[in-house]
C-alpha cells in the first residue's frame, strides 16, 4: 500500500533521498510542520544557527567544500529575507545551495498576511531558480529538480517556498526515479552550448602550440569542475604558467614552478605585467570579472583569448574571444592535452621570472599578516581548510598563505560579502569533520556574523576563529588615504574585548599583540577541543601591495607603499 | 550597431514565473522594451513571447542566450527587425460619425480597417499593420474622435530564416 505522508514528512524524505546529512536552519511559524516532521528523520542533522543569514552562508560553504548541494531552512518573512544576502553570494560564486522557505497559507497569500513576503520574487535575480510548490503533490518532484538545478552545469543557488498547508497536507510518496534527469534537464531549460568542434579545439591547440607568450588563467570553474590535475597535466606538458583568480586559488598548487599567483586589483605585479604582455591566454572557468581585468579596455591587448566556461553566456561577455569552448573544463582539459605538443615555454618563464620582485616587507615586524598566516600553516598542515572574509585580510589570505591542497582556500570573491567566513567555515567543518578549518575575518567582518560563536558552542563545531584587529574598516579605509585623501569617513572601527567576549561564549580566546607570541597562540587553538578564537592585534595603517586603482589598467598598478605615498 | 531588435521566446505555461524572470533580464540590463506581445505558443502547453527592444545586435544574441538559461524556457531566438515583418493589431474606439460615416468607411478603406462594433455611444474599428502604417492610421482618424486605444504589440517574423545549427 502507498505511504501517505504529509508534506513536512515528503520533504524530509526527499531531502535524504537527495543525500542530505546536515541542514542548516531556524524555525518560524510557516515552517513548523516541517520542524515537526524533522524529528522522525534522525539522518537529517539539524543545525541551529543564530541568524538565517548564517545558516545561508554555512549551507554554500559546505556546498563549496563538497561539491554537492548544501541545505538551509527559514521561515517565511524576515526569516526568508534574511536568507538573501547569502544566496546572492552563492549565486555570484556558484555555488549550489537549495534553501526552503516556509510561507504563509495558500488562502492568506497576497493578503499581508502575518511574516508573508514575497521571497520567490525578491530572489528572483540572485538565485539560478527559485519556486514556489502549490500542491503537495507537486513537492518530491520539485525538491528533486531543485537539486538537479542547483548543481548541475554552472551551479546555484534555488530556492522552494512552502506555504504551510503544502506542508500538512497528504500526498502519496514514491521514491524517486533517479534516471529523470535529462528529462529535467529538458524541463529546466538546461542547455550545453554549441557542440565544441574539432575545429575549435584545433584552432586552440594551434594558437597554444605557436604561442610565445602564452598564460593560462585558472578560476573557480577549475575546481568546480574537479580539473585541478587536468589543469596540472596540462600545465607540464605545455609549460605554460598558471595564473590563479581569487577564487581559482588552490585549483594549481602554490609553491609549484609554473604557479605565478593572483591577477588584478591586488595581484602580484610579475603576474598582472605578465597578462599585459602575454600573447595568448588559455581562460578556464573564469568570467573575467573586473576586479581581474581592471580597466577591461586596457586588459591584455597583446593576447588572443581561448575561453573555456560551461556556461556559453560568458564567453565574450567581459573580454573580446577568439576561441570559443563552451562545456565542462576536465573534459576540454583533456581534450587539448591531446592535441598540443610538449614544450617548455623557457624564455617566457625566464621573462616573467625577471620581473619577479621579492616582496618588500611591507608589514612592521611583529604582528604582521605574513607571520600569522605562516604560523597557521606550519601549525595546521596542508590539509587545513581556509575561511576568509571580505576586505585588506582577505588579499593576505589570498596571497600570503600556501596552499598546495586543491580547494582549501573559500572566500566569497563575486559578492565580496563581509560577515561570510564565520557561518561558511561550520559548513566547511560538516564537509570535512576531524581536519582543522579556520574562519579568518578582519573586525569589522567578525562582528556581523560573531553570533555564531554560540551556533558552535551548541552544536560542538570546533572552528578557528581568527581575528586580524586593527581597529578599522581596513580595506576601505586603504582607499580613502590612496583615493580620498586620506578623510577616514566612517571607517574607524571599535570593538569589545574579544577575550572576554570568548569567555562569554565559553571557549578559549587569546590575545595576540607580539610576533613571539603568535605561534603559541596559534597552536594552543588548534590543541584546544572546541571553538576557539584568536585576535591579532596588527598594525593600524598597514596596506594590501600592489593596488590597481579603481578604473584603472592592469599596466598601473602601484606596487609599494612609497609608490602610493609618491601618487598621493 | 543599435537598432531594434526582436526577441522570441518560448515557455512552458505552468511556469508563470518565467515571464518576469524575462523581462527581469532586461530590465537589469536596463534594456527598454518598446513592445510586449504574448500569445499560444507552438505546442500546446507553451506560451510565446514576443518582444521588440532597442540595443545592438551583441547584446540581443547575449539576451536570447540569458533567455535559454531561465527555467522553463524551451527556446530563445532573435533577429533585427529590419531583417523581419512586423504587425500590431490597433483597436480604436471612436465617437459615433453621425452624418460623417460615409467618410469614416472611406477612411477605414485607405487603412485596410474596418469598424467591428457599433453602439449608440461609439464605434469600435480595427486596424492592422506595421507600426508607422498603423500611425498613420490612427492619425487619420483623430478627426473622428478617438476616446480609446488598445494595441496588441507586435508580432514579427523574419523574412529568411537564417540557417541554423
Amino acid at each position: 500500500m502507498a505511504e501517505m505522508l504529509t508534506g513536512a514528512q515528503i520533504l524530509c524524505r526527499a531531502l535524504e533521498e537527495q543525500g542530505v546529512r546536515v541542514l542548516f536552519g531556524y524555525p518560524g511559524g510557516a515552517i513548523m510542520p516541517f520542524y515537526h516532521a524533522l524529528p522522525e528523520y534522525p539522518s537529517l542533522r539539524h543545525i541551529l544557527v543564530r541568524h538565517e543569514q548564517a545558516a545561508a552562508h554555512a549551507a554554500d560553504g559546505y556546498a563549496r567544500a563538497t561539491g554537492r548541494a548544501g541545505v538551509c531552512v527559514a521561515t517565511s518573512g524576515p526569516g526568508a529575507t534574511n536568507l538573501v544576502t547569502g544566496l546572492a553570494t552563492a549565486q555570484m560564486d556558484n555555488s549550489p545551495v537549495v534553501a526552503i522557505t516556509g510561507q504563509v497559507a495558500r488562502a492568506m497569500i497576497g493578503r499581508d498576511a502575518f511574516q508573508e513576503t514575497d521571497v520567490v520574487g525578491i530572489t528572483l535575480p540572485i538565485t539560478k531558480h527559485s519556486v514556489m510548490v502549490h500542491d503537495v503533490q507537486d513537492l518530491a518532484e520539485t525538491v528533486r529538480e531543485a537539486f538537479h538545478i542547483a548543481q548541475e552545469g554552472r551551479p546555484g543557488p534555488v530556492l522552494v517556498d512552502i506555504p504551510k498547508d503544502v506542508q500538512t497536507a497528504r500526498a502519496e510518496w514514491r521514491a524517486g526515479e533517479g534516471e529523470n534527469d535529462s528529462a529535467r534537464d529538458a524541463a529546466s531549460g538546461t542547455r550545453a552550448g554549441a557542440p565544441i568542434t574539432e575545429q575549435a579545439l584545433h584552432a586552440a591547440a594551434e594558437l597554444l602550440a605557436r604561442a610565445e607568450r602564452p598564460l593560462i588563467m585558472a578560476g573557480h570553474g577549475v575546481i568546480l569542475a574537479d580539473a585541478c590535475p587536468e589543469l596540472r597535466a596540462f600545465a607540464e606538458r605545455t609549460g605554460i604558467p598558471v595564473i590563479t583568480t581569487l577564487l581559482g586559488i588552490s585549483a594549481f598548487p602554490d609553491g609549484h614552478a609554473l604557479h605565478l599567483g593572483m591577477p588584478g586589483m591586488h595581484g602580484e605585479v610579475h603576474v598582472n605585467r605578465a597578462i599585459q604582455q602575454a600573447d595568448v591566454i588559455l581562460g578556464v572557468g573564469l568570467r573575467f570579472d573586473d576586479r581581474v581585468t581592471g580597466n577591461v579596455g586596457g586588459f591584455a591587448r597583446q593576447a588572443r583569448i581561448i575561453h573555456i566556461d560551461v556556461d556559453p553566456t560568458e564567453i565574450g561577455k567581459n573580454v573580446p574571444t577568439e576561441v570559443a569552448l563552451a562545456g565542462d573544463a576536465k573534459q576540454l582539459l583533456c581534450a587539448l592535452l591531446g592535441r598540443v605538443p610538449p614544450r617548455e615555454c623557457r624564455a617566457w618563464r625566464d621573462e616573467i621570472a625577471a620581473l619577479r620582485r621579492e616582496r618588500e616587507e611591507q608589514y612592521r615586524d611583529g604582528v604582521a599578516p605574513d607571520r600569522i598566516l605562516r604560523a597557521i600553516r606550519e601549525a595546521s598542515g596542508p590539509d587545513a581548510s581556509i575561511v576568509s572574509d571580505v576586505g585588506q585580510h582577505q588579499m593576505w589570505v589570498a596571497k600570503l598563505y600556501p596552499y598546495t591542497h586543491p580547494n582549501s582556500h573559500f572566500s566569497s570573491g563575486g559578492l565580496g560579502t563581509m560577515g561570510f567566513a564565520v557561518p561558511a567555515a561550520m559548513g566547511v567543518h560538516f564537509a570535512r569533520p576531524g581536519t582543522p578549518v579556520w574562519a579568518i575575518s578582519g573586525d569589522g567582518g567578525f562582528q556581523m556574523n560573531l553570533q555564531e560563536i554560540a551556533t558552535m558552542v551548541q552544536e560542538g563545531i570546533p572552528i578557528k576563529l581568527a581575528v586580524f584587529n586593527n581597529g578599522y574598516l581596513g580595506m576601505v579605509r586603504q582607499w580613502q588615504q590612496l583615493f580620498h585623501g586620506r578623510r577616514y569617513s566612517a571607517t574607524p572601527i571599535w570593538s569589545p574585548n574579544f577575550v572576554r567576549l570568548a569567555e562569554a561564549y565559553g571557549i578559549a580566546g587569546w590575545r595576540v599583540e607580539r610576533g613571539e607570541e603568535i605561534a603559541g597562540a596559534v597552536r594552543a587553538a588548534l590543541d584546544a577541543p572546541g571553538p576557539a578564537l584568536i585576535e591579532f592585534v596588527i598594525e593600524q595603517e598597514a596596506n594590501v601591495y600592489p593596488i590597481v586603482p579603481p578604473g584603472a589598467s592592469l599596466s598601473e598598478s602601484i606596487p609599494d607603499q612609497r609608490a602610493a605615498l609618491a601618487l598621493a | 550597431m543599435s537598432g531594434a531588435q526582436v526577441l522570441s521566446v518560448v515557455y512552458d505555461d505552468d511556469r508563470p514565473f518565467t515571464l518576469t524572470r524575462a523581462v527581469g533580464l532586461l530590465r537589469r540590463r536596463n534594456v527598454s522594451i518598446r513592445s510586449l506581445a504574448l500569445g499560444p505558443g507552438p505546442a500546446d502547453g507553451s506560451t510565446q513571447l514576443q518582444l521588440v527592444v532597442q540595443t545592438d545586435r551583441d547584446d540581443a544574441e547575449r539576451i536570447a542566450m540569458l533567455f535559454q538559461k531561465v527555467v522553463g524556457v524551451q527556446a530563445a531566438t532573435t533577429f533585427a527587425a529590419d531583417r523581419g515583418v512586423a504587425r500590431e493589431l490597433v483597436l480604436a474606439r471612436l465617437r459615433p460619425p453621425g452624418e460623417r460615416l460615409g467618410e469614416l468607411l472611406d477612411t477605414l478603406q485607405l487603412y485596410r480597417a474596418a469598424l467591428i462594433d457599433e453602439s449608440a455611444e461609439a464605434v469600435i474599428v480595427e486596424l492592422a499593420g506595421e507600426e508607422a502604417f498603423v500611425g498613420s492610421g490612427l492619425r487619420a482618424l483623430e478627426s473622428f474622435g478617438i476616446i480609446e486605444v488598445a494595441r496588441s504589440g507586435r508580432a514579427a517574423l523574419e523574412r529568411q530564416r537564417e540557417a541554423t545549427a
